[in-house]
């Protein structure tokens, strides 16, 4: 039994480094080639990726690819970093295009969030499908609606162009009202009794409880603007304005050397968000998928469901998401609960008492097919 | 009585209030124009907006570019969705083994879906070109080599779909995980249940629900590997992936807006439909538990 295991376990190891090489190299692949000489690159990928066919004779038929270089350079760093302006203005415009886009975003996405998640009006179900619905929208399909509207306002050419529709995203509201339906209304409720309004709930007790989950919106929102193709390209026209998703793509087979060092320009900010974020995202993005599973209307409806799961939670990968303390069984733990857990589609069912300070005693099982779970 | 309906009504403005900012800009920049994009399909031409019902559809739906599109994208749903979610799965599997000790392999996997594409891009051209590295592996081998940039570059865009979304959704499958109860296990442990019937019984029907969200969430990112076969390939790549984003694109850079809205409007419909069938699943699926 342990040493199937401990083979099995050995198994794994292997084949999740495996994947992880394979997922991790063409990062590598760009990291070490940023430090090789032109002419090293010339030389050994000169026939697949040098633009000019003319000079046929110098560049092999054969190409050589090699991971660490045989030439260190740090000639394209000088050309990109110091020596041209041109590719850190790229950079820059990118990275205030990218700010104006999040920040506006998790603006709005913070309050229609608030709003989807703990209030009740006529209409909203409907008005959410609806933004479900606008989410799932391919890029190729709003992009016309798009283009109709800023032209009647005149904004074809300009960067608000671009700014304006990136602000105005299902996916964030749809995103944070997931993570804000995680938090208990009680939370909600004992602020409102301390006085507190609205908004004052919203931004001192909504908000940083659902620190990770907006987070996450942050870190996609930005890649997804920071690599964005699309609307620059039909809406901005003007070539010199084009931020460096798209300007990265035009210079790459001009110089090797220099084209290597701007796909790593590229991918450092992103890097560095995800080394930063990488738990809040981790546990955003496992946030918007709790609800579906329908774990938080159970806790909600049924206290003893949530003691019987803190101890499940308190193995969950990154704490807070799973389960927040409630008042009514924070101290109420050791009385006798009676947890229930059921899965009604497997028709297993299982039951156990947990008699007042003890540890749960397992009952005999109830393992039925097709019925409808155990009664409490 | 009425002090609390009043108070009531107050607090559904409140709410309103709230998701109304997010509401107008939608509107402004998705809907509205969405409305005037629907009634350009059924005109006659950008000048007249004679109404001509669905002339244009026809026009479309005979037009070889759009079959063949749409033929390619529903190829590329078919072969990617499944091959995602039994990957992700599997690999979720794999890690929730030991969550603690894995946890690098979850940051390795999910690492590519922040990377700009357009950032290593030169690595998929070096690896995917005819004189390649995967056509000289084929060779060394004895194999012949294959065109990646033409005929085969289905495969290509399916291995860079899989590569950058993988490990999102490994997290979702991880987290589903996580919300079955172990004591199921337990519990099928001594009932002498082996590993696949926990799999087929237990894991699976339990993790439904999430998996339908996870399913919702590939689809929104296929759509996304437009942008990854447009710096790969171009706008006008291999018959094999000329999808329907490509159709969308190239009649917006030929200014047709009419059969661009008409496209428009079928992709709308197409995913209308898929929409309503996983929301009304999920309704099914929550009525049942009552």
């Amino acid at each position: 039994m342990t040493k199937s295991k401990k083979t099995g376990d050995i198994v794994t190891l292997i084949v999740l480094i495996l994947m992880s090489i394979v997922v991790i190299l063409p990062v590598l692949f760009m990291v070490t080639h940023s430090f090789m000489s032109g002419n090293e690159l010339t030389a050994s990928y000169g026939k697949i990726l040098s633009s000019s066919k003319d000079d046929e004779d110098d560049t092999p038929i054969e190409i050589d690819a090699h991971l660490i270089p045989r030439e260190p350079s740090l000639k394209g760093y000088w050309d990109v970093f110091l020596a041209t302006p041109d590719y850190l203005g790229k950079f820059w415009l990118s990275l205030g295009l990218c700010a104006a886009i999040t920040a506006g975003q998790t603006l709005l996405a913070c309050l229609g969030g608030y709003g989807f998640a703990k209030f009740k009006y006529p209409g909203k179900n409907l008005l959410f499908a609806l933004m479900v619905l606008l989410m799932m929208l391919p890029l190729q399909v709003t992009l016309v609606p798009n283009y109709i509207v800023l032209d009647k306002l005149n904004m074809i050419g300009s960067y608000s162009a671009i700014i304006l529709p990136g602000i105005c995203s299902a996916f964030g509201v749809f995103l944070l009202t997931q993570t804000f339906k995680s938090i208990p209304d009680s939370v909600l409720e004992a602020a409102r009794l301390d006085g507190a309004n609205q908004f004052k709930t919203l931004l001192l007790v909504v908000i940083p409880q659902a620190k990770a989950g907006i987070a996450s919106l942050v870190i996609l929102n930005f890649i997804d603007t920071w690599n964005m193709v699309e609307q620059p390209l039909v809406f901005l026209k003007d070539r010199l304005k084009y931020p460096l998703s798209i300007f990265l793509s035009q210079i790459k087979n001009a110089d090797l050397s220099r084209a290597f060092v701007c796909g790593i320009l590229a991918m450092l900010p992103v890097l560095l968000l995800f080394l930063h974020f990488k738990d809040a995202l981790m546990t955003g993005i496992e946030n918007s998928a709790l609800k579906c599973g329908g774990l938080h209307d159970k806790i909600k409806e049924n206290p003893q469901y949530h003691h019987g799961n803190r101890r499940r939670a308190s193995r969950c990968l990154h704490g807070s998401v799973v389960c927040y303390p409630r008042a009514d069984t924070a101290e109420g733990g050791d009385g006798p609960t009676h947890a229930v857990q059921l899965c009604p589609r497997a028709g297993v069912g299982r039951c156990a008492h947990r008699p007042a300070g003890g540890r749960a005693v397992r009952e005999p099982l109830l393992l039925r097919r097709g019925g409808d779970g155990v009664p409490i | 009585m009425k002090h609390r309906l009043s108070l009531r009504s107050k607090d559904a403005l409140t709410g309103f209030l709230f998701t109304l900012p997010a509401l107008v800009g939608l509107g402004t920049f998705f809907v509205v124009p969405f409305g005037i994009t629907l009634k350009m399909s059924l005109s006659e031409s950008m000048g007249s907006s004679k109404f001509v019902g669905l002339k244009n559809y026809q026009d479309v739906l005979k037009s070889a570019a759009f079959k063949l599109a749409a033929k390619n994208t529903f190829k590329f749903f078919g072969v990617a969705l499944p091959c995602i979610l039994i990957l992700s799965l599997l690999i979720a599997l794999l890690l929730f083994r030991n969550l603690k000790k894995y946890d690098i392999f979850r940051t390795f996997f999910v690492f590519p879906l922040v990377l700009p594409v357009s950032s290593v891009v030169l690595f998929f051209q070096i690896v995917f070109s005819d004189l390649g590295v995967v056509n000289g592996v084929l060779e060394h081998l004895g194999m012949h080599a294959a065109d990646w940039t033409g005929e085969q570059a289905f495969w290509v865009l399916l291995i860079l779909y899989l590569w950058k979304n993988t490990g999102y959704n490994v997290v979702l499958f991880l987290a589903a995980l996580n919300s079955v109860p172990p004591e199921l296990y337990e519990a099928a442990s001594l009932d002498g249940a082996g590993w696949w019937k926990k799999l087929t019984r237990i894991t699976l029907p339990m993790i439904a629900p999430h998996t339908r969200f996870i399913l919702v969430i590939s689809i929104v990112n296929l759509f996304k590997s437009f942008r990854e076969a447009y710096i790969l390939f171009g706008d006008h790549p291999d018959q094999s992936i000329y999808m329907i984003q490509h159709f969308m694109n190239n009649n917006f850079i030929n200014l047709n807006y009419i059969r661009l809205s008409v496209g428009a409007a079928l992709v709308f419909l197409v995913i209308f439909a898929l929409v309503g069938l996983l929301l009304g699943l999920r309704d099914k699926d929550e009525g049942g538990h009552e």
